[in-house]
């Protein structure tokens, strides 16, 4: 197994042990939390042993992590009564994801420019240091109040993407991708680590070196920043996608996050088992993908010479 | 003010206006312009899509209205809520009054095309009694002992007591049997997401926004006027209002007592007011000592000021018993509690409190509760912070808490681990409170026994006339008063609000679309 491949290969099965681990804590926490699906069934108390056994809710853990291993995520109890699990989260998956990728795309692209422009990571402070549910709610009232003033007025007549949280349109999944690059602190931390990454590179002897032979720095410079982004990538997954609970309830985006908060609230327990997991398999995933590039971005970190 | 046309173009704005302001309408222009509602369809809110379309398994209002509008029943309330054929056209009665035949309707169809029968009833009851099934419906068709199919149009149900007016009993709804393999039905069967009924709106699809598609069904008695329904999740109450000002909803099926005022003062929106069969309540846990002794109670159900509680939430009836003021059962001559605060404090003493300067206490100890709601109950923060606020200036001392409608069951009705809830009761037709206040009612988790009540309850259950029942339940209405179980509260007045391009609307108290074929969009 060569240098690079041995950590890898180790950090993918890392990851499978790490997932087992997220399963069990999640069921248990989920065990844990008063009330369970059938409380929010009416008149369901005189068949709770009935259901209690036709929906698997006397499972053990054992029980529960063999079937994931199997793949088998089971069906929904009582947000989409009868529906696979894997169907749901693939279809939740799909809204999320767009969202997801905007946010990452966001946080780098503005990470970037503030860290060129300091009078642009100034401008930014004050809606980074908002959390997201603030922004969110800032952003939706705020345009909302204005449009319907608008209309009221007799100004314009209500746009077809009016009212932002009611359908979907370009422009809601814009602000709620925005919202959750920046709300959740990925543009001030890219930035951050971005800025310090570039002033390393820009001190690095290489660097220096290469302005000593009156050989032009920023590509070279730039390239040497696909690393410390791609590393930033994955250690910021985790928080973006934990904001997408926040930002599509806000925004009333069906996707992974609003499903993940009826399940929880519904206690529908293999499905925000199923959501949950998921979303520790995409931050995991993440992570590697960012660690790939990070290794194939940075010769020294695979080891070469 | 008078809404925009929904076709009005852009106008430019005058010189003198802000450059910010012109650059913004153009760039609201760019982004789409005007959508103007088509004629035609009638799209309401719910805070909530439903989960499941198959009435055997309803859990949620949004399923309940769902259900009105895709399925039918034997019978239904007609304009003055008395019960009416529907897929029924009359019912015999066997004067034992222990079974009856039902008459079906001639030429109904089920929503695929194929043909109604008795077949399809005797499966229904069949279905909801199986205990495999795990109806939640099932104690609709506990006083059915048997069905019996005399012939396609013909069915005799046996009943397991006399029952005086079987009909408005029979109201749940109908499915098809060629739909189902059997009489033990799973929530998850396919049908969930494929109902087919005789209602006047046919299932068309779920879509991805989690909306409901509906299409009027033609084919049977009276056609829908409206030629197709949308139902959709806009689970931000704040914004339901708004989102029928702006035109892209017809209706809401509820109204938010802030909203009332603004959609009253729009041209474009009709309120529908309209009265269910809901009270709201402060229930003891009579298993805790404190609240086990009677003038406790009592002195606190004459602390609450009701009507001081109701206004922040609402217009509505204060109640002084378990039915709500336009009920056969409501007895008017129970006085309502009225705050008396000099009454009150003369009953905790008589109960060995005393005022220790700001509070009352006993024993040393503090006299301490917790109030305890449901989170998913509309206007239950502002109830709760109210009632916290005058508790406490009469010197009890209170802590509140709420509650998801999981952690609800499993503290409240389970644990019993509450000192006084705030809640709310909702009733079918049927009004029937045995549940909540019979000695072995599932619902009755405050623990309420007294076996005067039980037997009021029982003669209610087995009466054989209207008149009888309507004694029981008002005697009971009384003797629960006095008891105080419960502070009753209130039941409020409720308004659906519709654009008023939708004419001839009357909204069911507590289905809502009962009467939609009547319906038009203009």
């Amino acid at each position: 197994m060569s240098g690079a491949a041995a950590p890898l290969a180790g950090r993918a099965l890392g990851a499978v042990v790490r997932l087992l681990l997220v399963a069990a804590l999640l069921h248990l926490l989920l065990r844990m939390a008063p009330g369970d699906a059938i409380d929010t069934l009416p008149a369901a108390e005189a068949q709770r042993a009935a259901l209690t056994a036709a929906w698997g809710l006397d499972r053990s853990l054992a029980q529960v992590l063999i079937d994931l291993l199997r793949g088998d995520l089971g069906e929904s109890l009582v947000v989409r009564p009868g529906q696979p699990v894997r169907a749901l989260i693939r279809d939740a998956a799909a809204t999320s994801a767009p969202l997801l990728l905007g946010a990452l795309g966001l946080s780098l692209a503005l990470g970037a420019l503030a860290a060129a422009r300091p009078s642009l990571r100034l401008l930014l402070a004050p809606a980074t240091a908002a959390p997201a549910f603030l922004l969110g709610f800032a952003l939706i009232s705020g345009i909302n109040e204005l449009t319907f003033a608008l209309i009221q007025a007799g100004w314009i007549g209500p746009p077809r993407w009016f009212a932002l949280p009611d359908a979907p349109s370009a422009l809601r999944g814009a602000l709620a991708a925005a919202t959750l690059a920046i709300g959740s602190g990925n543009v001030a931390a890219t930035s951050a680590g971005l800025s310090e990454a570039w002033a390393r590179a820009e001190n690095s002897p290489w660097a220096e070196a290469l302005r000593a032979r009156g050989q032009p720095t920023r590509g070279a410079l730039a390239r040497a920043l696909i690393a410390p982004a791609a590393g930033l990538i994955g250690s910021r997954a985790l928080h973006l996608i934990g904001g997408l609970v926040v930002i599509e309830k806000l925004f009333l985006i069906h996707g992974a996050g609003a499903l993940l908060w009826r399940a929880a609230l519904d206690r529908d327990l293999p499905l925000a088992l199923g959501l949950g997991i998921s979303a520790a398999a995409a931050t995991l995933g993440l992570g590697l993908a960012a660690e790939l590039l990070r290794l194939a971005a940075d010769p020294r970190l695979r080891g070469a010479p | 003010m008078p809404l925009p046309s929904p076709t009005a173009a852009v106008r430019p704005a005058p010189g003198a206006r802000l450059a910010a302001v012109t650059a913004l309408l153009g760039a609201l222009t760019l982004l789409g312009a005007a959508s103007p509602a088509a004629a035609g369809p009638l799209r309401y809110a719910e805070d909530q899509a439903p989960g499941i379309l198959n009435p055997l398994f309803t859990t949620t209002m949004s399923e309940v209205r769902a259900n009105e509008l895709i399925f039918e029943g034997l019978f239904g309330d007609d304009r003055n809520l008395a019960s009416a054929p529907v897929l029924a056209t009359g019912i015999t009665v066997a004067d034992d009054r222990l079974s009856a035949d039902v008459q079906l309707r001639q030429g109904v169809h089920w929503h695929d095309g194929r043909p109604f029968s008795a077949e399809d009833v005797a499966f229904t009851i069949r279905a909801m009694k199986d205990p495999g099934t795990l109806s939640t419906e099932a104690g609709r068709v506990a006083f059915i002992s048997g069905v019996e199919v005399i012939d396609g149009q013909t069915l005799r149900l046996r009943f397991a007591r006399p029952e005086p007016a079987p009909e408005e009993k029979l109201h749940f709804k109908i499915l098809p049997a060629h739909a189902f393999s059997g009489t033990s039905v799973q929530r998850n069967d396919p049908f969930r997401a494929q109902p087919i009924g005789t209602g006047p709106y046919r299932f068309v699809r779920f879509n991805s926004d989690n909306s409901v598609t509906l299409a009027a069904h033609a084919e049977n008695r009276k056609p829908p006027r409206i030629p197709e329904v949308t139902l959709r999740e806009v689970a931000d109450k704040n914004y339901q209002a708004k989102l029928l000002l702006y035109e892209t909803l017809e209706a809401l099926v509820r109204v938010l007592p802030r909203d009332l005022a603004i959609l009253q003062n729009n041209r474009g929106v009709e309120l529908h007011p309209y009265q269910t069969n809901a009270w709201w309540y402060l229930g003891f846990n009579l298993s805790r000592p404190t609240w086990a002794d009677p003038r406790a109670r009592e002195a606190l159900a004459l602390m609450v000021d009701r009507q001081a509680l109701l206004a922040p939430v609402g217009t509505g009836d204060l109640l002084s018993g378990p039915f709500v003021r336009s009920s056969p059962y409501y007895n008017h001559e129970v006085n309502d509690w009225r705050p008396d605060p000099a009454k009150a404090a003369a009953l905790l003493e008589a109960a060995g409190y005393r005022r220790d300067g700001a509070s009352w206490t006993r024993n040393g100890q503090p006299l301490t509760l917790q109030i305890t709601a449901p989170k998913g109950l509309e206007s239950a923060q502002e109830v709760v912070i109210n009632l916290q606020s005058q508790l406490q200036a009469q010197g009890v001392k209170v802590e509140v808490r709420f509650l998801d409608e999981a952690s609800w069951k499993a503290n409240i009705w389970r644990a019993k681990d509450f000192d006084l809830v705030v809640s709310q009761w909702s009733f079918d037709r049927n009004e029937d409170v045995r549940e909540q206040l019979h000695s072995k009612g599932t619902r009755n988790f405050v623990g309420y026994k007294n076996p005067a009540a039980d037997a009021l309850l029982d003669k209610a259950q087995a009466a054989t006339t209207p008149a009888e029942k309507k004694a029981a339940l008002r005697e009971l209405h009384g003797l629960v008063h006095n008891d105080v179980p419960m502070v009753f509260l209130w039941t409020l007045d409720s308004y659906a609000a519709m654009s008023v391009k939708v004419r001839e609307v009357v909204v069911h108290p507590f289905s809502f679309f009962s009467w939609v074929r009547d319906w038009q969009i203009k």
